[in-house]
């Protein structure tokens, strides 16, 4: 029987990130569902990549490696294929998983590799200094558009369904109990499973944008979800600026990629 | 002149390469050493392509033909690249059906031959170059015809059709000369 | 026993790394490179190995590193502008110590370049293209037997010292059609198993002892590992002390510089009694080899030394070929990379540079033309 004490390196505590910050809450909820999955330690790989989340490899009782920059899901492909045995969950901000490393992204959801992605979306790249990414909203204040960006942003959710993933959800970092859940149900989803978090970065997008201290910034965040069910009766007009949450996506018809390869592999010995 | 310095010569998609494989094989069960290299451009089809065959007793040192000893041609494009500068006691085997405009200055004694015609009686006009290969191995001498056609048999050894065809047209080559 | 077979010497890089035990490829198609991923996706699901094509040359390597890092050898291949793209994981493969192998099948460059011609363009690429000071194996096969051989002895280095490692082949030796010997690897030839054993609890990630290097353990053992290519301390974690930067620097140097004889390979032809020596590598080595028998034949002393280990340069074989030559000439298809490291070996000997940047092979009798005048 494992414990949550089981996946945590208690002795690497208090954590690196600023006060106020998602990252130890998707930490948190992640060893919980290790835990509630009972998924012996050494089966699991945590991968991250570059930025304030990637900082995560220090505190899991698991195997980690850092790739780089933007290639956390190009390197856990890799992983994954080698030894289909191991769980890996793959960690990211959203200027690693969405802007630089957006093309992989993409490409995993597409072959439908079977590996766990979340992707902690604080609307900026934190580590860097407040820069903007692909998922910063149109008009927001950051410090690469300090009168306001000229960009669309990603919806990252939708784009990660439409390259036809069987499991993406979405929630708020304070939406701790369903956060857990979600990491459960992608994670026991044959194929790629993708979470997107919406997550307060106080220190510079909450400044630059003026949206007060950390927890009315996390009201705000909050604000800005609607439940799909919810959703489903709103207009237009209604969800601009909103973010749909809840489980969007939850397939049956799509093999993963390792599963047909390894019919592959098992159609040519054959023959 | 040696005849272990041999030129594939046409367009691409005429199975340059395919039949320098298959010579390739049959200098290996005879026991000899073989280099083929390829020069080629960026499209697949139609345009200007040759491969250079080295065969020998010794392992070959540079796996390029510097003296155009043995040449196949099977486009116009290809005989006219080479005609002009082979020397005294060297091979020009050219197909009559592709190249119309021979060089009478050409100091190679030169075989043309309706590969092409050939082949397409035989029930397959993608075997010409088998037929240019039964010439040339008949000609110089570096492979025997037994290496050949055991080499032709197991490439196609699988495809009963096959076999048959490209086999009859390397013998047919070969006893052109 | 012997298993001779008329083939092409990206087919033998790919049948050498499967019989050397690699099991994963993932790559993206580029010309002159690209019959290599054909033969893998081919070959390796009828060994239980996998093949994937990637989105890019940034993540075929990661996906390399990843396989290797779950234990299972791979590698990928590719030519100048996709190793251009490779790069940034080179690095996070050496600074990580992870072993894989990159294949460069060279074509003209810069850039873009001559798409299907060959050039040996790459070697200061292969040498440090990668940010910051380290170093790094390449080997550079001639012949299609010694693509077969080369890519083999290229996963045996990468378990033994950790690293990457880079085939530089070129786009004659790679389209190149041969007689090769496909011949079983004996025991010793085959990549060392990463045996740990211990105490799980004991186990480092790192030790930055150049003689000691520990196995990557694969994720999915006891023994946990944390791979960071961030400056890192034994456990695999960030450690940014000036003292720790300077002893992983100097570390991924001297792992490999320590062990340069037994990295070393050269091959050479009639060097017994030769005062006329070129100095060569890759395709061009297959140019002097002509040129040394055509010199032979008119009675001019000469001979080859044939480098298939380019990096780290065989400084040891190097200096004594000058030292016994009267003329010594560097024949390659660039401006003189790897003159420039035979030049700074040199204490005196007349050394000439025959450099070809056309897209084409040297000609023996270029390589003869070039020398004349110093002989």
């Amino acid at each position: 029987m494992y414990t949550y004490n089981d996946y945590i390196k208690e002795e690497k505590l208090p954590h690196i990130w600023c006060a106020g910050c998602g990252n130890g809450i998707v930490l948190n909820a992640l060893l919980h569902a290790l835990a509630d999955m009972q998924i012996p330690p050494e089966e699991v790989v945590i991968v991250t990549g570059s930025g304030c989340l990637a900082r995560l490899v220090t505190y899991p009782n698991t195997s980690t490696i850092k790739m780089l920059h933007g290639r956390v899901l190009a390197g856990a492909t890799g992983i994954k294929l080698a030894n289909p045995n191991l769980k890996v969950f793959c960690l990211m901000g959203d200027g690693d998983g969405a802007t630089i490393g957006g093309n992989h992204l993409i490409h995993c959801a597409r072959r439908n590799i079977d590996v766990t992605a979340i992707i902690c979306n604080n609307f900026n790249y934190g580590m860097t200094g407040g820069q903007y990414s692909a998922t910063t909203p149109y008009g927001a204040i950051t410090t690469t558009s300090r009168y306001g960006l000229v960009e669309e942003n990603f919806n990252m959710a939708e784009l990660v369904k439409a390259c036809g993933a069987p499991y993406v959800a979405r929630c708020s970092a304070t939406d701790v109990l369903n956060l857990r859940k979600y990491i459960i149900e992608a994670t026991q989803k044959k194929g790629f499973g993708f979470i997107e978090v919406l997550s307060a970065c106080v220190t510079h997008y909450g400044k630059n944008n003026k949206m007060g201290d950390a927890p009315n910034m996390m009201r705000q965040i909050d604000s800005m979800c609607v439940p799909a069910a919810r959703a489903k009766n709103m207009t237009e007009e209604e969800l601009a600026g909103k973010y749909i949450t809840g489980k969007l996506v939850d397939r049956n018809d799509l093999i993963d990629f390792g599963t047909s390869y390894q019919r592959l592999r098992e159609e040519v010995t054959a023959k | 002149m040696s005849k272990n310095q041999i030129v594939f010569s046409g367009v691409g998609g005429q199975g340059l390469v395919s039949c320098g494989k298959i010579m390739g094989a049959a200098a290996i069960i005879s026991g000899k050493n073989i280099a083929m290299t390829s020069a080629y451009g960026s499209e697949a089809r139609g345009t200007f392509t040759k491969s250079d065959l080295l065969i020998d007793e010794k392992p070959i040192a540079f796996p390029q033909v510097e003296e155009e000893q043995v040449v196949m041609s099977l486009a116009q494009v290809a005989y006219d690249r080479y005609a002009g500068k082979m020397k005294e006691g060297s091979f020009m085997v050219y197909d009559s059906d592709e190249v119309k405009t021979l060089l009478e200055s050409c100091k190679a004694s030169q075989y043309g031959f309706p590969f092409t015609k050939i082949a397409r009686e035989l029930g397959y006009v993608g075997a010409a170059n088998l037929v240019a290969a039964g010439v040339i191995v008949k000609l110089t001498g570096v492979l025997t015809k037994e290496c050949m056609e055991q080499a032709i048999t197991e490439k196609y050894g699988s495809k009963p059709k096959a076999l048959d065809i490209n086999m009859a047209a390397f013998r047919t080559g070969y006893d052109l000369v | 026993m012997s298993n001779m077979k008329f083939m092409q010497g990206n087919e033998a890089v790919a049948r050498g790394a499967i019989a050397a035990g690699a099991r994963f490829f993932a790559g993206y198609p580029i010309t002159p490179s690209s019959e290599i991923a054909e033969q893998c996706s081919l070959l390796l699901p009828k060994v239980g190995g996998t093949f994937i094509q990637m989105e890019d040359e940034m993540a075929s390597l990661a996906a390399v590193e990843g396989a290797s890092c779950a234990g299972v050898m791979g590698f990928t291949a590719t030519s100048g502008p996709g190793f251009c793209i490779m790069q940034e994981h080179i690095g996070h493969a050496l600074m990580c110590e992870i072993p894989c192998v990159i294949v460069v099948v060279q074509r003209g460059g810069p850039s873009t370049g001559l798409a299907t011609k060959p050039a040996q363009g790459d070697v200061m690429q292969a040498r440090w293209g990668c940010n910051g000071d380290h170093s790094i194996i390449a080997l550079s096969p001639s012949s299609v037997e010694e693509c077969y051989e080369l890519t083999a002895k290229a996963f045996y280095f990468a378990e033994k010292y950790r690293t990457p490692v880079i085939v530089l082949s070129d786009g004659i030796t790679g389209k190149m059609y041969e007689n090769v010997n496909l011949r079983e690897l004996g025991e010793d030839e085959l990549p060392p198993k990463r045996e740990i054993a211990g105490d799980p609890a004991d186990y480092r990630t790192y030790n930055f002892d150049p003689d000691n290097i520990p196995p990557l353990a694969p994720f999915g053992t006891a023994w946990q590992t944390h791979l960071s290519s961030a400056m890192h301390n034994e456990l695999g974690y960030s450690f940014g002390a000036p003292e720790n930067a300077d002893r992983c620097v100097r570390y991924l140097t001297d792992k490999i510089e320590k062990h340069i004889d037994e990295i070393t390979m050269t091959r050479s032809y009639e060097m017994e009694d030769a005062d006329v020596v070129f100095i060569s590598y890759g395709c061009s080595a297959r140019s002097a080899r002509g040129a040394v028998e055509k010199l032979r034949e008119s009675g001019v002393k000469a001979g080859l030394l044939q480098l298939q280990t380019v990096w780290p340069f065989p400084k040891k074989e190097v200096t004594a070929a000058l030292g016994q030559a009267k003329v010594v000439a560097v024949p390659e298809l660039n401006l003189g990379q790897i003159f420039q490291e035979v030049a700074a070996c040199n204490k005196g000997t007349k050394l000439i540079s025959i450099p070809k940047v056309k897209g084409e092979l040297l000609t023996p009798q270029e390589i003869i033309d070039a020398i004349k005048e110093e002989m």
